[in-house]
């Protein structure tokens, strides 16, 4: 059953994604998951998270955003912040989204409309092992 | 230049302009043959850029980058002027020239000329550039070099205007692809969400919860979800851009059952008859739920209410064929042909049955871009009907199965 490890245990997902309704969605269907969610609406507010303490166990990410967007913001995380890094699913309206995910080298991708069991299992299977 | 030269160097430039598929490419090997063949110091061939004003697009023999970076407004100076009448201009002295502006005769290379010719490039009434040729002697060329000239800027004008035309279509073509991108991705989100929140509510508040009206929340969500895509398949086979598919391995069967259920509903359950093979195919899911949601959303439209319609998936060496038919009218053979272009709807069902006519143009697209294709019958029992089968390769022809040798 979800969340009952606790929130001592419970894994973190940073959602990146410049449309409030999404972000909204993830956060609550995530929360009924029992991850803890935290969110940014752009690659820069998700740098300034990731640059201060912030460990995410995996990143839901949107691509085109404004200010810094998806694959700009995971050249800089990875430059900027030691490894292990956080594996990455993309998350995208756009018809390319597996070519874009194969570029930044990202664990999964995600098409949006998606199935809220789909998006469960993508985020099971791929975020960190609990540490 | 004598008749027979004069013929020979109109065959290779006509050749030239032929063969080239890149516009500089062109222009500069024609550029090099006339100055092979008439003696002149510089010639340039002036365009029009982005803003109107005359830039020189390919120059030979002696031109300096003060020349080239000249930029003229239409009727401003010789070329200027021959560009905006379209009437030639040779003199065999500039300084004796009234036309010429004396400052023009001081810049760069000009101050080393002496004779001048220059000829529009005219194509079915259009002025699209000038070609010029120049000398540092006087009276340097003749009338029948200027006839010449005039001779090659008119193939010249017509290879212009096709570039022009390609030009301004490619890039039409993109800016309509990234418009309908941008659109869908904005219709994507809050379809994203209705569908994200109405699960989340179904799974809640399963029990107390009205889940037949979840559940058409639901069901109407998947259904524009498809037409966005559908429009945004249209649109792109419009411009020219071709389908990107995202194949997986994909269980056909189970699409076919869970999209033939879900767009006739729980009100027409009993009319479907399903005759399903289990078959998995490297097919794009969201492709497939289109062709068997249109499919059936047809066969329901034109058939009378409550009528049988019988799916039926089976599997030959390398294709699934999927068969859809009904009991309606059926398709005369007359309309056979032209059912799956766009925008054709077919009589007499014409006005009483609503829809744009794209279903079927979706359904030709999406099977074509995995290589398949529909065919329209009669009912195999030779009772009234329509039958729609899709014969869809299992997997992409270039990855098949190496045969066995």
């Amino acid at each position: 059953v979800p969340g009952r490890y606790g929130h001592a245990l419970r894994r973190t997902i940073l959602v990146v994604d410049d449309d409030d309704s999404i972000r909204d969605l993830l956060e609550a269907f995530l929360g009924d998951e029992g991850y803890s969610v935290v969110s940014a609406t752009d690659g820069a507010q998700a740098l300034e998270l990731v640059t201060d303490k912030l460990v995410p166990d995996l990143m839901l990410l949107d691509i085109g955003m404004p200010v810094v967007n998806g694959p700009e913001f995971v050249a800089r995380y990875r430059r900027i912040c030691e490894p292990p890094h956080a594996p990455i699913v993309v998350i995208t309206a756009r018809g390319d989204g597996e070519r874009i995910a194969k570029e930044i080298d990202a664990e999964a991708f995600v098409t949006k409309p998606f199935e809220l069991e789909d998006l469960a299992a993508v985020v099971k299977r791929s975020a960190r092992p609990q540490r | 230049v004598n008749e027979l030269e004069r013929a020979k160097l109109l065959a290779a430039i006509a050749r030239d302009a032929a063969a080239s598929s890149d516009l500089d490419d062109c222009l500069r090997a024609v550029m090099e043959r006339l100055h092979d063949a008439i003696h002149f110091k510089g010639g340039s061939l002036a365009l029009p850029n982005d803003d109107g004003l005359l830039a020189i697009r390919v120059a030979v023999g002696v031109i300096d980058e003060a020349a080239l970076a000249v930029r003229l407004r239409p009727g401003q100076g010789i070329v200027g002027t021959v560009f905006s009448s379209g009437r030639s201009f040779r003199t065999g002295d500039l300084d004796g020239e009234s036309r010429v502006a004396p400052a023009a005769r001081t810049v760069g290379t000009n101050r080393l000329m002496r004779s001048f010719l220059c000829v529009a490039l005219a194509h079915q009434g259009n002025i699209v550039g000038a070609l010029e040729i120049d000398s540092a002697s006087a009276d340097a060329f003749s009338a029948e070099d200027q006839e010449l000239l005039e001779t090659v800027a008119t193939v010249l004008a017509g290879v212009v205007s096709l570039s022009l035309i390609a030009e301004r279509e490619r890039a039409a073509r993109l800016a309509r692809d990234d418009f309908f991108a941008a659109v869908t991705h904005d219709l994507r989100n809050p379809l994203t969400v209705i569908r994200g929140q109405t699960q989340r509510l179904l799974r809640r508040h399963g029990e107390d919860a009205d889940t037949g009206s979840l559940g058409a929340i639901l069901t109407q969500t998947d259904r524009l979800s498809r037409m966005v895509t559908s429009l945004l398949d249209v649109a792109r086979f419009q411009s020219g851009s071709g389908v990107t598919l995202q194949r997986r391995p994909t269980r056909i069967d189970e699409i076919v059952a869970l999209i033939s259920r879900a767009v006739l509903g729980p009100e027409n359950e009993e009319r479907l008859r399903l005759d399903l093979a289990p078959i998995t195919g490297t097919v794009d899911p969201a492709r497939l739920e289109q062709v068997v949601a249109n499919l059936v959303e047809n066969a329901a439209k034109y058939a009378p209410a409550g009528t049988p319609i019988e799916v039926r998936l089976v599997e030959t060496a390398d294709l699934a064929i999927l068969t859809i038919a009904d009991h309606g009218p059926g398709i005369p053979l007359a309309d056979r042909g032209r059912i799956f272009d766009r925008y054709t709807r077919i009589a007499p069902q014409r006005d009483a049955v609503h829809g744009l006519g794209l279903g079927l143009f979706v359904v030709r697209i999406a099977v074509a871009a995995h290589g398949g294709s529909v065919v329209v019958s009669d009912r195999e029992d030779g009772t009234s009907g329509a039958a729609i089968s899709v014969q869809l390769p299992l997997l992409p022809r270039d990855s098949a199965a190496p045969s066995r040798t």
